[in-house]
């Protein structure tokens, strides 16, 4: 092992160790920790940890392309993460639907449950959830103290997103347990996380919300550092707004000539509501049936044809997520060992009736060749990439990976069945409408007629211009309100995908296959690093 | 000119805003409703509660609508006293919940809008506290409703609760047909007691007639 190899290799267990959360999260074979320390000294000594590591780093020379990829990426991921801890925003982190308050819920749900201590680890978590919100309160509280709260919507959002944990989150997951032995002490825990929750909700709605900030928006110094720590790149923000509203009208053209084909004239709006009473399946069971039919098909399609895929990485867990208050899918990836497969997470957002034309290209999405390819490359690759390539993730790079494979699929001639050609266009424009949002709400942009962003008029946006399906367009403006910059890693990832891809082409003896098994196999990169590493693939 | 604008300019000040005092007891208030109602499973739908004539059904889709009908008020600076339903009432018991929960956390964010103090209720100018105040006492009444109902020993918090019957008196000083003529509690009766037996409410544990 190279000095940068065990440099990463170092960074990554000391980092698992100050935040088993997320390291549990990222599927880390790290031994077992309860609780993330989110008060303002956890937070520190996780800053301490990548000053040190970048310091270290400095001092090392590399000796071979992949030190140098691996030195690069490391370089590039702290030197982003220090630039968020050195903003403040450690003391201001409250976001909605995938804050603080979902990691800690979801990481419960990810631990192992396989025996006994298993067990008592899922039992030790939740236990530590009144403990880690403490923490989480003291920082919160801290940047109160020094003027720099976050925003209250996301507070308010976020209490309402704690009430519903409250209510009795873990109560399942406890009923699976059974009647073992340690059925009591699981059940007392999940009664204390329980009251951990209903606590958080009260402080966000009583005491932090009348001091939290009236705005939503961040400016643009703070979009800057969020932006670079989304996409591994420095944007500028006013050529990709311009650029999404031009990207958005492209994609509204294309559908309006898909919609024609659903039925002459239909508008896109008309041809959607056809679909959804002619292409859908009824039940949650029906969906469940589908989407593993076509994440197994898209995998035994795609095999030894397009791509290569590795053994472990055939098999692909898809499970529905009542609970989740998101309203979109989302995948979490295998584990470091890969006893944990990559598993594709659906919501059902109150729906009994689901809508297949519209789902089956976030299928190519979160499933192959989307994240399930790109996250289990990466876990097959081993020693030929570092620990921390192997157990990170660059929004841009993997959500840009995500929306170039739909649109890989829809050039292989996936979207054949009536109106899922529209379906993919309409999750195309949704990324479209992300990009002007984000940018427009953080940076106070203007839209095309003048007028200024409001929560109302994203959420216009996003329904009418995004094609949002109405349960999800609340969560998902709260989402882009709270998390600045990175909902723009979709489609300035795709770009950044086809750019790259456009200039490959051009070289002489260019094969599509061989090229996407090498770009994964570099494993993450910033988009600012992409163009460059893929040029030497 | 309309109403609307008299409203909000009667108290325009840039950054007017529903008084800090209010909003902290109306979160209170919907923080204790919401504690109450989470977790209501379709078979306590049909439960009869305190409110003559009112299932919990029908108390749940109430309190959605009464929250939205306080929301646009509070937004708009215009009191709709026939507001449209927000809510569905064949909804199941999850989603009447999950709508509560939205219409909650939209009312809060609407109080912190830099809109006018006044809300114009039949072109009559009202304090937008007070709204504030008199939706407090809607939201924790019905809540300690459905409580009552499913049968949960959750009283309304003492300390809301105290400052939620101080305030009665000046909120329900028209109170003939918003709530029955006080109920006599016994002497000694916490907060919750005497508050929802001022409201008309039999603080006893009970089951209500259907």
């Amino acid at each position: 092992m190279t000095p940068v190899f065990r440099l990463c290799d170092e960074y990554v267990t000391r980092w698992a160790a100050l935040d088993p959360v997320a390291a549990g999260m990222r599927g880390l074979a790290e031994p077992f920790g309860a609780a993330t320390d989110y008060g303002p000294d956890g937070y520190a000594a996780r800053e301490e940890l990548i000053a040190e590591t970048l310091s270290a780093l400095h001092a090392m020379t590399v000796t071979s392309e992949r030190d140098r990829l691996a030195a690069g990426y490391l370089r590039e991921r702290l030197e982003a993460q220090q630039a968020w801890h050195r903003a403040g925003e450690p003391l201001r982190s409250l976001r909605t639907p995938f804050g603080l308050v979902s990691t800690i819920r979801d990481s419960v749900d990810l631990l192992p449950r396989g025996s006994d201590d298993d067990w008592r680890n899922v039992a030790a978590r939740m236990r530590a959830i009144p403990e880690m919100f403490a923490g989480w309160r003291a920082s919160l509280d801290a940047g109160l103290a020094r003027g720099t709260p976050a925003a209250r919507r996301q507070a308010v959002e976020a209490a309402v997103q704690a009430d519903r944990y409250a209510a009795g989150t873990h109560d399942e997951l406890v009923a699976g347990y059974g009647d073992g032995p340690l059925a009591a002490e699981l059940a007392a825990a999940a009664a204390a996380a329980h009251r951990g929750y209903a606590e958080v909700a009260r402080y966000l709605r009583e005491d932090y919300a009348p001091r939290a900030a009236d705005a939503d928006g961040v400016g643009a110094d703070r979009y800057a550092v969020a932006a670079r720590l989304s996409l591994g790149a420095d944007i500028d923000a006013t050529e990709a707004y311009e650029w999404g509203w031009a990207e958005l009208a492209r994609i509204e053209a294309e559908m309006a000539a898909e919609a024609d084909r659903v039925r002459p004239g239909a508008s896109a709006g008309e041809a959607a509501a056809i679909l959804d009473e002619t292409a859908c399946v009824d039940g949650a069971d029906a969906y469940l049936a589908w989407l593993r039919e076509r994440h197994d098909r898209a995998i035994a399609e795609l095999d030894g044809v397009h791509f290569d895929i590795a053994p472990p990485l055939r098999r692909i867990d898809v499970v529905l997520a009542p609970g989740s208050t998101s309203g979109a899918a989302y995948y979490t990836p295998p584990s470091e060992d890969l006893t944990r497969p990559g598993r594709t997470w659906w919501p059902l957002g109150g729906r009994q009736r689901f809508a297949t034309w519209s789902e089956l290209s976030t299928v190519f999405h979160e499933g192959v060749p989307g994240h399930h390819l790109q996250n289990g490359a990466v876990q097959v690759a081993r020693d030929s990439l570092s620990r921390f390539a192997r157990s990170t993730f660059v929004s841009g790079h993997g959500e840009g990976w995500a929306l170039y494979a739909e649109r890989l699929a829809d050039e292989l001639g996936w979207f054949d069945e009536p109106g899922t050609r529209l379906g993919m266009l309409a999750g195309s424009a949704l990324r479209a409408a992300r990009v002007v949002i984000d940018i427009g709400v953080h940076l106070d942009l203007p839209l095309p007629d003048g007028s200024r962003w409001t929560f109302g008029r994203a959420c216009e946006v996003l329904r009418e211009r995004g094609r949002a399906e109405p349960h999800r367009v609340h969560a998902e403006v709260v989402r882009y309100f709270g998390w600045p910059g990175q909902a723009i890693a979709y489609k300035l990832g795709e770009r950044a995908w086809l750019a790259a891809r456009e200039e490959a082409r051009r070289r002489p003896g260019f094969d599509l296959k061989r090229w996407h098994t090498a770009a994964l196999s570099l494993g993450p990169i910033g988009l600012a690093g992409l163009a460059e590493a893929l040029r030497a693939v | 000119m309309a109403a609307r604008e008299r409203g909000r300019g009667a108290g325009r000040s840039g950054r007017a805003l529903t008084p800090r005092g209010a909003i902290a007891l109306l979160a209170a208030a919907i923080g204790y409703a919401l504690s109450v109602c989470a977790g209501v499973t379709p078979d306590e739908l049909p439960l009869p509660t305190p409110c003559a004539g009112w299932d919990t059904r029908a108390l749940l889709a109430h309190l959605c609508d009464s929250t939205a009908a306080l929301e646009a008020a509070i937004r708009t600076g215009d009191l709709a006293l026939d507001p449209k339903a927000a809510s569905d009432p064949g909804q199941g018991a999850d989603a009447l919940v999950e709508a509560l929960r939205d219409g909650a956390a939209a009312l809060l964010c609407a109080c912190y809008l830099p809109s006018g103090r006044f809300v114009m209720a039949d072109g009559v100018p009202i304090p937008a506290g007070i709204v504030a105040c008199t939706g407090a006492v809607e939201i924790a009444v019905h809540g300690w409703d459905v409580s009552a109902a499913r049968g949960l020993a959750c009283p309304i918090p003492a300390a809301l609760a105290e400052r939620l019957l101080s305030l009665c008196p000046l909120l329900l000083f028209r109170r003939r047909g918003l709530f029955a003529d006080p109920v006599a509690v016994p002497p000694g009766a916490g907060p919750c007691d005497r508050l929802v037996g001022y409201l008309g409410r039999d603080p006893r544990p009970r089951r209500w007639p259907g």
